[in-house]
């Protein structure tokens, strides 16, 4: 069965999606990354956490005023005519996921945000066509002992 | 809720320090960032009011190494201790894979000590967390101040469940990685989801 980063991956590079804005993610609702065009993986771990964060607390706020069916139809921006960010929800297997898009000097961010919502579409239909592994079905515990000897080699970097 | 990708062999973790304002949980987190190597580590991420008190959350991306195949990526983060952020300290919470409670050992902050711990455990229960199997650790820091309680009346008082606990003064760097490696250890063996599928 085919991993689900590996899919995401597939389908942005297969399709150029990768090049549609300088920066591009997909989040799990945790901040956990699943797709990135960027190198340093760092940097992707920390725009992960804040696009959770930011996007939960928005929704958090909105919560207070709209209808909760509402929920998919909600974006995020915050941009100005040539840089910014825009945020997406994203539905895989009942999970709620999202992409986000950092784009600068970008002459038509409209048009940059209307491709990103087709690419959400087209996300989801062709995740929901295919048969992936989400880790759920493996059962018991990765690791059944680790020993102090390990802990101490992963803290090697200083520290302990 | 821990995150394993099989095919890039990568185990992503989420740790939450929780506790009272000023107990030094972004002073932990600050620590294990200047004496990690570059290569470990990325930048901090800090959402912060003017005077520095954290306002949504502190953030640390950490590399740890290798364990048997699988590299181990701990993202830290830190609530916001101060009372009135209550709805962001839920929203950090969620998918979290093991807290440390960083409680302030000077004796006028045991009645701000136990609000957070009540309030964590009411927060975990309500995101569906079974108390007995997520993971805790306890700190209990600035042991170095002078009318700090003692560590059996500590214990007594807020750790009744017997977690793994220890003594602190981050801001010198003392018992921060040792809380840290205890609750990566507890977190690691906690993962669901054996080898084979």
């Amino acid at each position: 069965m085919v991993n689900l980063n590996l899919l995401v991956n597939q389908f942005f590079t297969e399709n150029e999606y990768d090049k549609l804005a300088s920066k591009m993610v997909v989040v799990r609702n945790d901040g956990i990354n699943v797709y990135s065009n960027i190198d340093n993986s760092f940097e992707t771990s920390s725009i992960g956490a804040l696009v959770s964060g930011v996007w939960q607390a928005a929704s958090s706020l909105s919560s207070m005023t709209r209808d909760q069916a509402e929920q998919d139809e909600f974006r995020l921006s915050f941009d100005t005519s040539l840089n910014g960010i825009h945020i997406l929800p994203l539905r895989i297997l009942g999970e709620i996921y999202f992409i986000c898009a950092i784009f600068s000097e970008e002459e038509n961010p409209a048009k940059l945000k209307r491709y990103i919502r087709l690419l959400r579409d087209n996300l989801e239909v062709y995740l929901s066509e295919l048969s992936y592994d989400d880790n759920k079905n493996r059962e018991g515990y990765l690791f059944t002992n680790i020993s102090d000897s390990e802990m101490d080699n992963l803290f090697s970097f200083g520290g302990v | 809720m821990s995150f394993v990708n099989y095919h890039a062999k990568e185990i992503n973790c989420k740790i939450v320090y929780y506790g009272p304002g000023l107990g030094g949980k972004t002073t932990n987190i600050q620590h294990v960032y200047q004496k990690t190597a570059s290569k470990n580590k990325g930048q901090m991420v800090t959402l912060n009011t003017e005077n520095e008190r954290t306002l949504f959350f502190d953030f640390l991306p950490l590399d740890l190494g290798v364990i048997r195949g699988f590299k181990t990526r701990f993202h830290l983060y830190t609530v916001p201790g101060q009372v009135f952020y209550e709805a962001s300290r839920k929203l950090i919470l969620r998918g979290v894979d093991g807290i440390v409670f960083i409680a302030d050992s000077q004796v006028d902050k045991m009645e701000a000590n136990k609000e957070s711990l009540d309030g964590l455990k009411k927060n975990l229960v309500e995101q569906g967390h079974d108390l007995t199997k997520i993971p805790i650790v306890m700190q209990w820091n600035k042991r170095d101040l002078p009318n700090i309680i003692d560590i059996q009346d500590l214990e007594r008082e807020y750790n009744q469940s017997d977690f793994p606990s220890f003594e602190a003064c981050a801001l010198k760097g003392e018992g921060v990685f040792e809380t840290l490696k205890t609750i990566s250890k507890l977190v690691l063996l906690n993962i669901k989801g054996g080898l084979d599928s």
